[in-house]
């Protein structure tokens, strides 16, 4: 097991976001975690990366825990983050934007940009401008490549298809996937995203800060109540 | 040559060379200021601090160990940068995430407490309530006679050492920020920094090196100020806070650059105020300083026009 | 209504009933308050305290006055107002120049009261701006003010005259009536509709102005008013010592105010009175504790770093917490 999140509860000041989350994400495994906005999905990624601090339960990790770790730490251990809104550092060229998800001794750098680039050529030919000129599909995919990187062996994903038309979330959806055959494990949150069903083998609906149900995607598509509440769906 | 012409020439050059200065005293704080939104008012004491710092060298080290008073300029880069990793654990790190009020509270006190230690070694410590006014103070300055004279013009030497340093420091600076990791990592950090710690990068360190150097570049300042002003120990509030706050603005927080040229208008605007005839406010008994009124009103049109200041973009780009 | 919308909308309604006149312990602290005023006021009778001893409590009328101006505007209407000094001085400038023409006190104080408020209105172009751009920008104000004082009033030191001086008793409850007005201007100021309003402001800035509130004209009203208020303490001040324009680079009375709010609790009825009179405990005890020296000074800067990174919050918020945690 890659990631395993046991009994989890959060709570911002004194209001109680998540409420007694368990959910596990094995190696090299595609999980998605289904929940409508406020729901408690980038409360619960932001647990992982420590970002929020939790007060109950645990998050393990490879076989180790990760509390008490800084959002840098988490990263040096091997799990990834793209951030809803994506979050790039603005007056900084595409490069050096990608250039931060590294270590700043980092052998490798070359390769690693090599592996960003091959990964979204559209990024490659834009690596001189700076990251605000870039549309919200060359973000979304800087952000990915960013938190590539690190060389992540776990990917938290945000919200991925905020604000990307149809056309261009297929796109990075199939760049995802092409991540997850490297044996990158991924972990997808996304409101009312049938896409999101159909990659990942797994999936979690939350729904008031709990998991409210959890199984294998394909008999959540199926599923009549599912449809209609998450993916908008009236049979 | 004609006298109007020579003050013009001569209003240029002190501005310039006073301009040098400002941006190096200001620098610093554009710096922690554009990384962490902190703004530290004890700037102005940094620089005081390490302008007693040289006249003690200079008084101590300087006919004992036949040293350059220059040479002391090092010793304050050392010794306000360890007073800058000193505060930032002690007072800055716990505090850095909680809004504006905190840290400028914190600094404020290490201000007063700064200003205290630079009297108490200084002879009279002046009366003890805030309300009344500050008691006698001890009045220092060196190596402030040597000048240069070209024609009819003429340059003092420290302020012509004080700008030189700025215009090799600051786009060194500028340099740092821009090509290397650990620079890149705090314009990262001031960007967004909660994007910058899920990059890997340990925001820590990152505002721990911007916070130091920014104290460290204070302390160059400081000692550059020893050789150009009488120093007493509140001119850092009553003098150089207010100007570091307009050079910040004006040239755009965070940006090294804008900070130097931010320096030169303001050194600028003041030397050339000089020029005007205010004679006629004399019959009152003293002059008023029409320099500060100009600069901070240009200050204040410039704030309302572009409040990110006239190169900036709000943090350290 | 978008989601994000409701969200606000709801924290906004929440807000407003934790301030709402329904609220349960609404009118223990005016009591209190109240009751510690008349206290204030009966203790020259009681005391038989030399007269002339009186006069140490001078300064701490005219923080109490300070601490609600700036809690105004800073906490009510989250205007981080650094310059507080500047209509504080000028406050005191000109009720001196206004009392040496031949005005008595009162007219002369409403007179350096109004001139705050213009200066509070002249600071309108700067609301605009964000919040930390705001602070630096009042912060410089000071420095301006000075030159131009310089030449409206020239001269170099300013006091009343001679034959306006008050006693130490009538100096005393000056500074008790003029604490008193203050504390319970403001309060019921914040019970009417601009009260509402400020604090709809100070809350969610967005949510209010989305909600057909004019947060720019809020936002004037209390800097302008606390502008008064600062000037008027000025105008006390200088009742009891003269001044000269150098006052206007002290930043101390720009940000002992502000300690003084967040110390007893930002943005609430009893802070800036609780704050004030901590203050004023603890500078009186340091004061005494070393008498003839002024380590006060050196201990009183280690408070203020102490409070500000251990209780970022303030003392009182963080005390009457621990009792509601301890009360369950």
């Amino acid at each position: 097991m890659s990631l395993s999140i046991n009994s989890l509860s959060t709570s911002y000041a004194n209001l109680q976001v998540l409420w007694d989350v368990s959910l596990h994400v094995d190696k090299g495994e595609v999980v998605s975690l289904i929940g409508a906005n406020g729901a408690g999905k980038s409360t619960l990624l932001k647990s992982i990366m420590a970002i929020i601090r939790y007060r109950n339960g645990s998050i393990v990790f490879e076989g180790q825990s990760l509390k008490g770790l800084y959002p840098h730490q988490v990263v040096a251990r091997g799990i990834a983050y793209v951030p809803e809104g994506r979050r790039l550092f603005p007056s900084m060229s595409v490069e050096e934007n990608l250039r931060m998800g590294a270590p700043r001794k980092c052998e490798d750098l070359d390769s690693r940009l090599d592996s960003v680039f091959s990964l979204f050529p559209a990024v490659n030919a834009r690596k001189k401008q700076s990251a605000s000129t870039l549309s919200g599909g060359e973000q979304q995919m800087v952000a990915i490549g960013r938190a590539l990187m690190t060389k992540p062996r776990m990917l938290l994903l945000d919200e991925l298809s905020f604000g990307l038309s149809p056309k261009v979330f297929e796109r990075v959806l199939d760049a995802i996937e092409e991540t997850n055959h490297l044996g990158v494990s991924i972990l997808l949150a996304e409101q009312n995203s049938e896409r999101a069903l159909e990659v990942s083998k797994r999936a979690y609906i939350m729904e008031n800060g709990r998991i409210s149900s959890e199984g294998k995607s394909q008999e959540l598509i199926n599923d009549s109540r599912v449809r209609e509440a998450y993916l908008g769906i009236v049979d | 040559m004609d006298t109007s012409l020579v003050n013009f020439a001569q209003a240029i050059i002190s501005g310039i060379l006073l301009g040098g200065f400002f941006a190096l005293a200001s620098v610093g704080l554009s710096l922690i200021f554009g990384v962490q939104r902190i703004l530290n008012v004890a700037h102005g004491a940094f620089i005081v601090l390490a302008a007693f710092v040289t006249i003690q060298f200079s008084l101590v080290a300087t006919p004992s160990l036949h040293l350059n008073p220059l040479a002391s300029l090092g010793l304050d880069f050392m010794l306000i940068g360890g007073l800058g990793v000193c505060v930032y654990f002690l007072l800055i790190r716990r505090i850095e995430n909680s809004g504006f009020e905190a840290p400028l509270l914190a600094t404020f006190g290490l201000s007063v407490f700064l200003e205290y230690i630079i009297q108490s070694g200084l002879g009279p410590i002046p009366s003890i309530d805030p309300s009344h006014g500050q008691g006698a103070q001890a009045e220092h300055q060196i190596y402030s006679s040597t000048s240069l004279i070209v024609g009819p013009l003429f340059v003092q030497e420290p302020e012509l050492i004080s700008f030189l340093i700025a215009i090799i420091i600051i786009p060194i600076l500028h340099l740092f920020l821009s090509r290397t990791y650990y620079g890149k990592a705090i314009r990262a950090t001031a960007q967004d920094w909660l994007a910058a710690e899920f990059s890997g990068i340990d925001i820590r360190k990152t505002r721990l090196l911007s916070f130091a150097l920014g104290s460290a570049l204070a302390g160059v300042a400081g000692g550059m100020f020893a050789f150009t002003n009488s120093v007493t120990p509140l001119l850092g509030d009553t003098y150089l806070l207010p100007i570091i706050l307009v050079v910040i603005i004006l040239g755009g927080v965070g940006s090294m650059i804008g900070t130097l040229i931010g320096g030169f208008v303001v050194g600028l605007l003041l030397s050339f105020s000089e020029l005007f005839d205010s004679s006629y406010l004399f019959r009152f008994g003293f002059q008023p300083d029409v320099g500060y009124l100009i600069t901070f009103l240009v200050f204040l049109i410039v704030l309302m026009v572009r409040p990110n200041g006239l190169f900036g973009k709000g943090v350290v780009k | 209504m978008t989601e994000d919308n409701k969200q606000n909308h709801s924290t906004y309604l929440k807000q407003f009933s934790k301030f709402g006149l329904l609220s349960t312990n609404h009118a223990i602290s005016p009591t209190i308050v109240l009751i510690g005023l008349l206290l204030t006021g009966l203790y020259p009778l009681v005391s038989h305290a030399n007269p002339t001893s009186l006069l140490e409590y001078t300064p701490y009328f005219m923080w109490i006055i300070l601490a609600e101006s700036w809690n105004l505007s800073g906490g009510y209407a989250s205007l981080l107002n650094l310059g507080l000094v500047g209509f504080f001085v000028l406050g005191a400038f000109v009720t001196g120049f206004e009392m040496s023409m031949g005005f008595t006190l009162f007219p002369a104080l409403i007179f350096a009261g109004v001139v705050g408020a213009i200066l509070g209105f002249t600071l309108i172009p700067t609301l605009r701006l964000r919040s930390d751009y705001f602070a630096i920008g009042t912060l410089v104000v000071p420095f301006m003010l000075k030159p131009v004082v310089e030449v409206v009033f020239p001269r170099s030191t300013f006091s009343t005259p001679p034959s306006e001086i008050l006693n130490p008793v009538q100096l005393y409850y000056l500074g008790l009536t003029l604490a008193t007005i203050s504390i319970f201007g403001i309060y019921l100021m914040m019970q009417s509709r601009i009260g509402i309003a400020l604090r709809a402001i100070g809350d969610q800035e967005l949510a209010s102005s989305s909600l057909g509130i004019n947060t720019m004209l809020y936002k004037t009203i209390a800097l302008a008013l606390s502008g008064f208020l600062a000037a008027v303490a000025g105008g006390y001040f200088i009742q009891s010592i003269s001044i000269n324009s150098t006052y206007f680079e002290n930043l101390q009375y720009s940000l002992f105010p502000i300690f003084m709010v967040i110390i007893g609790g930002i943005g609430t009825f009893e802070g800036p009175i609780a704050g004030a009179v901590l203050f004023s405990v603890i500078s009186y005890a340091l004061n005494n504790s070393f008498p003839g020296t002024s380590y006060d000074i050196l201990l009183f800067s280690i408070v203020i770093m102490f409070v500000a990174v251990v209780l970022p919050k303030g003392i009182v918020p963080s005390i009457i917490k621990g009792f509601r945690k301890i009360g369950g």
